[in-house]
């Protein structure tokens, strides 16, 4: 397992159940991760909670985020991909 | 394993809404109607203290009951009073604890000895935010606990309103999972769900917000919901990957010198008797972590004890020389391994936890097996020979290494002008019977007994070791003693950590919980000073104490022996008597501050083998001869 470290543009998308407390949860574990965050969108449906989130940053620290939120109870769905591949030095 | 491109997919399928939301009660509960002796019940959902039993309060107390839960650990006040009441209504033994803090750590050690989350309740506000550092201890110590906490009424919230925190925010980041019940429906499925998540798959504190409205509405519950719609399906870690689980088994037998890290995460899993018995195949020696010391009998001829900055120095050399390191429900703490590069990412690791995200975190594996540990080291079991032709030599070095240390602490053991503190808890470990439960405070006492004493039996060490917080020994030795009346609990403080919980002594003859208290006295912040002396060039800073307070009429005022021996000999006796005759006892063990210097420590981000060796030593080399040729530049060809 030698991972390929791509830095760049990563897009989340995560679906959680609890409204606004499972936001909170959700940034309270993304400030953990060393992404430089670009966007947040959520919305709020009923019972459903949809947050897409865009960040630079390394592969390794994303995935890192994506099977923490992943473990999260309240988190029903997480995916990670990379949008744009960038050079280190351009961040 | 996973490859960064553009499609990865994190570890989980979705799992359909309706299958969440499918699980039903349907009209399961008796609801009884109290009538109690005292004129008539006011209804609770006038806010007075109705005892009809109809109360959100009674329902809750009667879900918990079905949880199995008989006990809890808490501190009553305004907002959670209510449930206090419906608790002594359905007979709970409720532990009066004097910190909030002491009641959390409680509850942290009971979820750790049984298995099952300890229950610590407060009120809202102070009573709440006092148990934080409980969570976050049981957070970073991955213990099973269930926090519930008053709330000030929902129609005040976010008014400032006498007593009101916001909880739920405050511990979020410290908590597997937390909810505010806001309608007496979802007091159930909160309390369900939140107990089930603190030791589903990788444990941890849960916490459930209960505002006093909610508590004392009328309640009759019908088609309730189980849970709340939550996949626990998740916690249910993925079949070992036999491709992985192969290429670990073909490294682990062409390893040169394989050593297996163990983490708690063995314990929990009960993998104990598939790491013995993998490292009696391969000949390998097991180190352990702080915490992993929990995992594993220190008597096994190939358990070295733990590794790292307060380390044993046999398994400081065995982690430091093995090319191949297996290492199994551990996070990998800088703590354990010293630094992480460039020695360590040199070696190839074989990574097992059933938290994906611990693999990859602190080191890149060779190979990473995201699985339950017992599952995944049976996998591996059954994919290696049932021996190996692996020499003893490496083991036998090792063994070496023991020796001379070990002779080495006697001879400064004999220089000591007051205790030496490992030998103070050798003596006690003599007298103590095999499954004697140890609970330490944090400090150099901590590190003596990570490196000194032995645990014959997993899940008999309990230890501070992620958060590392001050003040765990009396109240976690508290609520192990509750979880198991029928074993010795022996709590290894030191003078500073004890002064920070002492309050809950009253527990000890309240409810007759007779702990053995040995307090390390040396006067100091002591791991502090240790820091002081060898990188703050001896300024000796805010760590020594004064005599105050004198710990023998502390023990008095609490009704419990206290007693200073002068050797060893009345240690062994004191503590022989308290476990036999069952009487609580604090016994003060005088150390000099200027002599109680941990060692072998390794030094904050330096490597295994530069561990600073205790006096004697300083010959003793942490390299092994093999892997010095093997590591040696190769010579250019002239
Ligand atoms: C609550 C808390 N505050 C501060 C610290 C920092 N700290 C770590 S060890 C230590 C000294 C502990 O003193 P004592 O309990 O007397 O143990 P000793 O080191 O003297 O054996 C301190 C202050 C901590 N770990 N926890
Ligand atoms: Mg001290």
């Amino acid at each position: 397992m030698r991972e390929i470290r791509v830095y760049g543009l990563y897009e989340l998308e995560i679906e959680a159940w609890n409204g606004i407390d499972a936001l909170m949860r959700i940034s309270n574990m993304a400030r953990r991760a060393k992404l430089s965050y670009q966007t947040l969108n959520a919305t709020f449906e009923p019972g459903k909670l949809r947050v897409r989130i865009t960040a630079l940053g390394d592969g390794f620290e994303t995935r890192w985020l994506a099977a923490k939120l992943e473990k999260m109870p309240e988190v029903y769905r997480v995916e990670a991909r990379l949008l744009k591949p960038l050079e280190a030095e351009t961040y | 394993m996973l490859i960064i491109d553009n499609t990865f997919k994190p570890l989980r399928r979705p799992m359909p809404c309706w299958q969440l939301l499918g699980s039903w009660l349907g009209g399961g509960f008796v609801v009884k109607h109290w009538l109690n002796g005292g004129g008539a019940a006011e209804s609770g959902s006038r806010g007075g203290a109705g005892v009809n039993g109809t109360r959100v309060v009674d329902h809750a107390a009667r879900v918990l009951k079905e949880l199995g839960v008989r006990e809890v650990f808490g501190i009553t006040g305004g907002s959670i009073m209510g449930f206090f009441d419906a608790l002594a209504l359905e007979d709970f033994e409720i532990y009066m604890f004097r910190h909030e803090q002491g009641a959390a750590h409680a509850a942290d050690a009971y979820g750790r000895i049984k298995g099952k989350p300890g229950v610590a309740l407060a009120t809202s506000g102070p009573g709440a935010t006092n148990l934080v550092t409980g969570i976050a201890n049981a957070y970073f110590d991955s213990a099973p606990m269930l926090a519930i906490t008053g709330q000030v009424p929902t129609a005040v919230f976010g008014r400032d309103a006498f007593q009101e925190t916001d909880i739920v925010g405050v511990t979020a980041p410290i908590t597997k999972f937390n909810y505010q019940i806001k309608r007496a429906e979802e007091t159930g499925p909160a309390l369900r769900t939140a107990y089930r998540l603190a030791y589903e798959g990788r444990p941890g504190p849960t916490l459930v917000d209960f505002p006093r409205d909610i508590q004392l509405k009328h309640y009759v519950p019908s088609d309730e919901h189980a849970y709340l719609p939550i996949d626990f399906s998740k916690y249910v870690p993925p079949k070992p990957d036999i491709k992985a689980v192969r290429k670990a088994a073909r490294l682990l037998v062409s390893a040169l010198r394989p050593v297996i890290l163990v983490g708690n995460g063995v314990y929990w899993s009960g993998a104990w008797t598939q790491v013995l018995r993998i490292a009696e195949i391969l000949q390998a020696p097991i180190v352990t972590t702080l915490p992993g010391k929990n995992a594993v009998p220190s008597d096994h001829p190939l358990v070295m004890g733990p590794a790292g900055m307060h380390g044993r120095l046999e398994a400081d050399a065995a982690l430091a020389n093995a090319d191949v390191v297996l290492a199994v429900g551990t996070r990998f703490s800088d703590r354990t391994v010293g630094r992480f590069s460039p020695e360590l990412a040199e070696k190839k690791i074989i990574h097992i936890d059933s938290d994906p995200s611990e693999i990859g975190k602190n080191v890149t594996p060779e190979v990473g097996i995201v699985a339950d540990a017992k599952a995944a080291l049976n996998a591996l079991l059954r994919e290696l020979p049932s021996v190996t032709r692996r020499d003893s030599k490496f083991v036998e070095w090792l063994l070496e290494i023991r020796r001379r240390y070990e002779a080495a602490m006697e001879r400064w053991a004999r220089r000591m002008r007051k205790f030496a503190p490992w030998k103070v808890l050798k003596a006690i470990r003599e007298v103590a019977p095999k499954n004697t439960i140890a609970v330490t405070g944090v400090g150099s006492h901590q590190m003596w007994a990570e490196q000194h004493w032995d645990v014959y039996i997993p899940g008999t060490w309990l230890t501070s070791a992620g958060l590392g917080t001050m003040g765990f020994c009396i109240p976690a030795a508290i609520g192990a003693k509750v979880a198991a009346r029928d074993r010795p609990v022996i709590c290894i403080d030191g003078d500073g950590s004890f002064q920070m919980t002492m309050n809950n002594l009253a527990l000890i003859r309240d409810y007759n919980l007779p702990i053995t208290i040995v307090i390390f006295d040396n006067r100091a912040l002591m791991l502090v000073k240790h820091w002081q002396i060898y990188l703050y060039d001896r300024r000796i800073v805010a760590t020594e104490y004064s005599p105050r307070p004198d710990f023998t009429k502390i023990a008095e005022a609490y009704d419990i022996e206290a007693v200073r021996p002068s050797d060893l000999g009345e240690v062994r006796k004191w503590v022989d008597w308290s476990i036999r005759s069952r009487e609580p006892l604090v016994m003060i063990i005088d150390i000099d501050n200027n002599e109680d210097l941990v060692l072998p420590w390794v030094k904050p981000g330096d490597w295994l083998t530069n561990a600073v060796k205790p006096p004697g030593l300083e010959d003793l080399e942490l390299v092994y001869p093999e892997a010095k040729q093997y590591l040696a530049p190769i010579p250019q060809a002239s």
